[in-house]
């Protein structure tokens, strides 16, 4: 192809995807990475709940100073209008309308025997109270037998002296603060408005989990600052003082965006939920390409007529394992592989039919690196190829999967401390999911495990099933509450109390509503929040962890725990990924035995070599899901070295190869190695693992021995 | 007799130099009667310990009331958090008789004439208690104060 005609082909590309381009699929929500199995679908029905995020506040000691403290605090944060709800003093409790309406219907009904002495026998103790009582303890006019009861206490472990207490560490004012999960900016602006109101006050404990989420995604924006400013320093290094070639620079820039962009338009369009990582990652595979250039560009290709029969091989056999791996069930995988194979194809086209356009040469005032023909190689093929299929033999099957998703986020100890204040003095809880295809039956479900766990919290504490009701309400209508009026304004001026004292008694039972209806906008704000999706019914529910045992799991109630759900589905997917994994593998296997025959021990040192480095550095700590990719990003890069090495016949064009991946190593060191520098969990993996992948390859590429076949 | 020693009984006289005797007088409307008895009220921090000479002693701690006889034999315990206007009336008490009105200024509204106070009741707080008036003595001790409860009950309590 003519380059004319390559850089026409190249501007219809761009035009074309543009159109594709729909950022709105591109989601930063991790559940998007995972097969849509059972597992994920609890998790994300569980993230679609609007949930509130806690402010725990709590001074250490119970002194009347710290009460005061807390209290001004209150009155602060009421000023502010996404703190909705605080509770610090229990006696101002504010009953909802939902309770006032309902107050008898969701009350125990006792009724008393319609008798003269039962009645009396109730008068006379009423009576003897009052006379008796050394407090102020009134008579309920309007229930004066106390034949209604509703239990609405708090747990008293979390009280003192009427006070919200956080166990027997100091008093604790909570408020829900109102930012939903994932919204940075709004996250961001409330913690540093909180954290500037908290600073006034010493000895304070302020925690929200929202805090994690503002002050780690503003730790992690600047620590990858940081990381950009020196890898494009780095990079500029590489291109501007040792190459001393600006236009490879400016081209190289130029194809690698091109060429993400294309890829992400076009698997926009494929993929309505595509992840960020597929973006980062995808990025990271794109940048690999560059050493189609420098191959090309230090043997001098792009002065020649033709194409590198070698890069050529080398693209072949990447794209062939991406081809393979997109049909991996796990998401990330093979969407990776889509966004890789469009990339990397885009890329090999620009460095292969446009770029001899610029007719570019390796300056000769370039940094001399002949040191890297003048090292001894001591390392032997088949040694290394033995003792590289030892290791990963060996790390393999002593490797940890480590499937703690917050592994992967910044270390914030600071915060960490005061979330164990908080979590120490608080009874550990568990969430379930409960889900029921109608509405009663999630009421009946929730109130059939309250039965068996009254510490539950869930709606049955405040919503009745449709039986419930029709029994109650049939209880409190059989009841001749007109005979209990006459019975009691009878004995009652006998005993010597007023007259019509109690003749309100009972009047309610009059108002008490015929219908009920759970409306769920009413229970959301009661804080139960109750969705429906798919033509069922979910609500979450929380449990004392040290109840867990008495839950009797059965249809319609799941235990969340997010790790073990994620650790189950990853677990699942991995087998679906070990398989396309060996495919693609195999298929790179035959193409490599193909075309380097008998130096095939040679190339595939470049892929197993560096693999066996990496498994053996994670086997001393675990490997996670960045780890993982990580490899895929070094094994892309092995196939195209291993094959490079392998198909050199001259010493001369041992060098040009030598330094072509020398070159490549050091600009993927720049964009990926250097976040081994990066304290951030999932940023230090990558770079930790390229890091490594690459220092195995440098390795090979100075000591490992060539086949005597080699012509001077 | 070591430090220890010496700081519990210097607690322990503290807690009766603080007892205030005093007399109780109860309009109760339900019966349209009106009793009145003795008693003295003691208190610290933590604890609030009231006398009455017909022999009870009712002591709360943090949320828990408990009654003994003479014979400091327990007669009954009461949850306060499910009995919430016995809890209101015991803060109240305790403020009045101590002047920390802060605790009260979430709940009343406060007026002052000379050496009269006035507490008028905000919220919730006015469905069960009407009005307060509290008289204290130059030396800011308190005279008297009368509880008029929204049930038509009242409760008067004079410092002797």
């Amino acid at each position: 192809m003519k380059p004319y005609k390559a850089l026409f082909v190249y501007l219809i590309t761009i035009i074309v995807t543009a159109f594709l381009f729909t950022p709105s699929h591109i989601t930063t929500n991790m559940l998007s990475i995972f097969a849509k199995d059972k597992n994920i679908q609890k998790l994300a029905i569980v993230n679609s709940f609007k949930t509130t995020t806690t402010l725990f506040v709590t001074i250490k000691g119970f002194s009347p100073s710290h009460l005061k403290t807390l209290q001004n605090i209150e009155k602060e944060l009421h000023s502010l209008t996404y703190i909705k709800e605080s509770k610090l003093n229990l006696s101002k409790v504010t009953i909802s309308d939902y309770f006032k309406k309902n107050y008898y219907l969701l009350s125990a009904f006792k009724p008393l025997p319609l008798s003269d002495e039962a009645v009396h026998q109730k008068l006379q103790s009423l009576k003897s109270n009052l006379l008796d009582s050394f407090m102020f303890d009134p008579i309920d006019t309007h229930d004066p037998f106390k034949l209604f009861t509703l239990d609405i206490s708090t747990d008293s472990t979390l009280t003192k002296n009427n006070t919200l207490s956080l166990g027997e560490y100091g008093y604790l004012l909570t408020a829900q603060v109102d930012v939903t999960q994932g919204d940075m900016e709004n996250a961001r602006k409330a913690e540093k408005e909180l954290s500037t109101l908290f600073e006034k006050y010493d000895n304070l404990t302020a925690f929200s989990t929202l805090f994690f989420t503002a002050q780690n995604s503003t730790i992690i924006q600047s620590n990858v600052h940081t990381i950009l400013y020196i890898s494009f320093a780095l990079l500029i290094l590489v291109f501007f003082i040792t190459l001393r070639d600006s236009l490879l620079l400016i081209a190289n820039t130029g194809t690698l965006v091109s060429s993400i962009f294309v890829a992400l338009s076009i698997s926009t369009a494929i993929f309505t939920e595509l992840s960020i990582f597929t973006l980062a990652f995808g990025a990271a595979i794109s940048s690999i390409s560059v050493d189609y250039l420098f191959h090309n560009y230090f043997h001098l290709q792009y002065v020649k007529k033709g194409i590198n029969r070698t890069i050529f091989i080398a693209f072949f056999t990447t794209a062939l394992g991406f081809m393979l791996l997109q049909f991996v069930s796990f998401p990330l995988i093979s969407q990776l592989s889509i966004f890789a194979l469009i990339s990397l194809s885009f890329s090999y086209f620009q460095f292969t039919f446009i770029y001899p356009l610029f007719k570019l040469t390796p300056k000769d005032k370039r940094v001399n690196i002949g040191f890297l023909s003048r090292t001894k190689p001591i390392l032997p093929i088949n040694l290394i190829f033995v003792l590289s299929i030892l290791i990963i033999v060996y790390a393999g099957s002593t490797l940890k999967f480590d499937y703690a998703l917050k592994n992967l986020d910044y270390d914030n100890k600071e915060l960490k401390v005061k979330q164990h204040i908080i979590q120490d003095h608080m009874p550990q809880k568990v969430t379930l999911l409960l889900e029921a295809k109608s509405l009663d039956a999630l009421i009946t479900l929730s109130h059939s495990i309250q039965k068996e766990i009254p510490s539950l919290n869930s709606l049955s504490k405040l919503a009745l099933t449709q039986t419930q009701f029709t029994e109650k309400l049939k209880q409190i209508k059989n009841y001749d509450f007109t005979k209990l009026n006459y019975l009691t304004n009878s004995q009652s001026k006998e005993l010597g109390f007023k007259a019509l004292y109690f003749s309100d008694a009972y009047a309610f039972v009059k108002h008490i509503p015929t219908s009920y209806t759970v409306e769920l906008e009413t229970f959301k704000n009661l804080g139960y929040e109750i969705i429906e999706k798919n033509k069922k019914f979910y609500t979450l529910a929380t449990l004392n962890k040290t109840d867990l045992p008495l839950l009797k799991v059965s249809e319609g109630i799941h235990v969340i725990h997010v790790q073990d759900l994620l650790k189950d589905t990853t677990s699942k997917m991995f087998s679906n990924v070990l398989l396309y994994l060996g495919l693609s593998f195999m298929a790179m296997l035959f193409i490599i035995l193909y075309t380097v025959r008998e130096k095939t021990i040679l190339a595939l040192n470049f892929i197993l070599f560096p693999i066996a480095m990496i498994l053996l550095y994670l086997s001393f700590s675990a490997i996670n899901i960045m780890h993982l990719f990580s490899i895929i990003i070094i094994i892309v890069a092995g196939v195209d070295y291993g094959i490079y090495m392998a198909q050199e016949d001259t010493q001369k064009e041992s060098t040009q190869t030598k330094e072509a991946i020398f070159y490549s190593l050091l600009t993927s060191f720049s964009g990926f190695g250097i976040l081994v520098l990066s304290s951030i969990g999932s940023i230090h993996s990558i770079g930790v693992v390229i890091s490594i992948g690459i220092a195995s390859i440098f390795i090979l590429i100075l000591f490992l021995q060539r086949y005597p076949s080699l012509k001077r | 007799m070591n430090l220890k020693k010496t700081i519990s009984l210097l607690l322990l006289l503290s807690l009766f130099i603080h007892a205030i005797e005093f007399k109780e007088i109860k309009l109760i409307e339900a019966l349209d009667l009106e009793t009145f008895r003795y008693g003295s009220i003691s208190y610290d921090k933590e604890k609030t310990i009231i006398t009455y000479k017909d022999g009870k002693i009712i002591t709360k701690v943090d949320n828990t009331l408990t009654v003994h006889n003479q014979k400091h034999e327990l007669l009954t315990t009461i949850d306060l958090s499910k009995k919430p206007k016995m809890a209101l009336y015991f803060r109240l008490t305790k403020a009045l008789f101590s002047k920390n009105f802060d605790i009260l200024r979430d709940n009343f509204e406060i007026k002052k004439e000379d050496l009269k106070y006035y507490f008028i009741p905000k919220g919730n707080t006015s469905q069960v208690v009407k009005s307060i008036e509290l008289l204290v003595k130059l030396d800011g001790s308190v005279v008297y104060f009368i509880i008029d409860f929204s049930n038509k009950d009242s409760i008067k309590i004079e410092t002797l």
